[in-house]
């Protein structure tokens, strides 16, 4: 476990040096700032804006880190040769995609928290009040965390066998499924042909449900999410991430670092 | 009392699939060699050998197609084989934004280091290969020989019995070249086994024991250096001074070959008893003898002999003494 955190302490310090993550915080931090302004265009939703675009902004350009910023740090690696001196070494390749894996979430982690602060400031100036934070707002942006989790893992899964921008692509189209999936999941499921049910069941167990990681709505509406729902949804992205890890680490271990 | 084998393969082959209609390249061919313990083992051939492939092999880097290969007895699959081997990539890479004791702390942890052991490793590693003045810089400000030594450095951090080197001297100075020759010698002297790669015959005729050659992927030769290279006179050179021209002439005329250098003149012949007789006659002219000397076979020759010769592809040979 030792080499394993040595990697990932090492993908932080990476991670943390790029360009690209800062200027989507900044951005983010930006968009939930102007929510405030954008508000003012609105009678009587102020606050559903301010909380939507906030959450939102967070939830796409925190996506968006995960996904970029992952394949870059793995893809880079290779390309890079900096990966060859370490692989090495009495390192497995499982140990070093896991490195990989828990540096980048602690990344994305830590952007979480700078943009949810932001949020919670925008938020409070707007309202006065501190009361949102016992509505959903935790749940909101903790689950939020499960959902860069899975992106990360799919972002190492593709960047352990292809090209950075195949990787990419993949990512964002599988996490796009994703999303869309769970708002049509249920229409196919009310559907009578037996077909679409079977359908159903095989995207389940494939593509990530992205709409069971979102609790955007629970901050809007003031919906607190219950600690059962909330763990139970964390344990099922955290776990989805753990499967597409163990998934890159068979694949990472094939291949040949040429 | 017969030595430890460090490294041995067996029948090692390693085929790619290329393009979309997976054409296969062969790039290791039934690479079988065993290196002792405490030995220096040069591993040559041109670029595009298979040096490279082979000792990415080894340290786990590329999974062979064929055949196997043990470290200290470990199976090469078995990643605790390598917490023996301290492996230099051809063309070290390290992450641009860290400091070498930085560089140097992430890859012993890896090796199973740390606390007070790591920090007073790297020191010593680091004064080792001379890069002491250097510790405050971050490895972007780092010249390419410099980059070498560092990769040296984490290579020899956690006192491996083994070090597997790729192209060691490459991207170096004569200095530094002589610097790391010295550091190969030295970790020898300190019972180290050494398996490098290298397409500079000189390095090798200059430190190792005993050679391998490889050629398109197959072994073609193996054994100590004396053995490896033709051992008989191939001419003789004479080098003398204090003839006048016309004279230069008459000795021409004797000799396979003949030149001006800046002390005088040089002379080639095809055996002793020509060079003997050219000596004095060159006496006799009035002219000195400066030197007299027989030329052998070098590894280049003899490389070269082994690369142009019809039975390149055919069955290695095996040189032993």
């Amino acid at each position: 476990m030792t080499r394993t955190l040595a990697i990932a302490a090492n993908t932080v310090r990476e991670a943390l040096r790029e360009r690209l993550l800062y200027n989507l915080v900044i951005f983010a931090v930006l968009l939930s700032a102007a929510s405030l302004t954008v508000s003012q265009l609105t009678l009587g939703e102020q606050y559903r804006i301010i909380a939507d675009v906030s959450t939102s902004s967070t939830q796409l350009f925190g996506i968006l880190i995960s996904v970029f910023v992952g394949v870059a740090l793995v893809s880079r690696e290779i390309d890079r040769r900096t990966a060859y001196a370490m692989l090495a070494r009495p390192v497995s390749r499982a140990d070093f995609i896991l490195g990989k894996f828990i540096g980048l979430v602690a990344t994305v982690g830590l952007n979480l928290v700078v943009m949810a602060l932001a949020s919670a400031l925008v938020i409070f100036a707007y309202t006065r009040s501190a009361t949102f934070l016992a509505s959903g707002f935790f749940a909101a942006f903790g689950l939020m965390l499960a959902q860069f989790a899975v992106c990360v893992a799919l972002a190492v899964l593709f960047a352990s066998f292809s090209t950075p921008t195949l990787a990419v692509i993949f990512t964002l189209t599988l996490v796009g499924a994703g999303f869309v999936f769970s708002e049509i999941r249920p229409f196919w499921l009310a559907s009578d042909r037996v077909q679409m049910k079977q359908l159903v069941h095989v995207l389940d167990f494939v593509l990530p449900n992205m709409g069971l990681l979102d609790a955007k709505e629970a901050l809007t509406y003031g919906d607190p999410v219950s600690l059962r729902s909330f763990a139970t949804r964390l344990a099922y992205g955290f776990g989805y991430a753990g499967v597409v890890v163990a998934l890159a680490a068979q694949v990472f271990s094939r291949r040949d670092i040429r | 009392m017969t030595a430890r084998t460090a490294l041995e393969t067996e029948s090692l082959g390693k085929t790619y699939r290329l393009g979309l209609r997976l054409r296969s390249v062969i790039a290791l061919d039934g690479l079988s060699l065993r290196v002792e313990e405490g030995s220096i083992f040069g591993f040559v051939g041109p670029n595009g050998a298979g040096k490279s492939t082979t000792i990415k092999i080894l340290v786990g880097l590329i999974a062979p197609s064929r055949g196997s290969a043990s470290i200290f007895g470990r199976p090469i699959a078995d990643p605790t084989s390598r917490q023996v081997v301290g492996y230099l990539p051809e063309n070290p890479a390290f992450h641009d934004f860290l400091r070498p004791l930085e560089v140097l702390e992430l890859r012993g942890k890896l090796s199973g280091l740390g606390g007070r052991d790591l920090k007073r490793r790297s020191e010593e590693v680091l004064e080792l290969v001379g890069l002491s003045q250097a510790r405050d810089l971050t490895v972007r400000k780092f010249s390419k020989g410099m980059v070498q030594r560092l990769g040296l450095a984490q290579a020899v951090l956690h006192d491996p019995p083994l070090l597997i080197l790729d192209e060691p001297m490459s991207g170096l100075d004569p200095i530094g070249r002589k610097d790391v020759r010295d550091l190969l010698v030295d970790l020898r002297r300190r019972g180290k086994t050494l398996f490098f790669s290298t397409h500079i015959l000189n390095d090798v005729e200059t430190t190792c024991d005993r050679v391998g050659m490889v050629l398109k992927g197959r072994l073609v030769a193996e054994g100590s250096l004396a053995a490896l290279l033709d051992g008989s006179v191939k001419s003789v050179e004479l080098r003398c001074a204090g003839l006048a021209e016309e004279q230069f002439a008459t000795m021409r005329a004797m000799a396979l070959d003949g030149s001006r250098g800046p002390e005088g003149w040089t002379f080639s012949f095809a055996d002793p008893g020509g060079a003997n007789q050219a000596a004095g006659r060159v006496l006799s002219l009035g002219g000195s003898v400066l030197s007299l000397l027989p030329l052998r076979e070098t590894l280049e020759q003899s490389f070269v002999r082994l690369a142009t010769s019809d039975g390149q592809a055919a069955a290695p040979s095996t040189a032993n003494a």
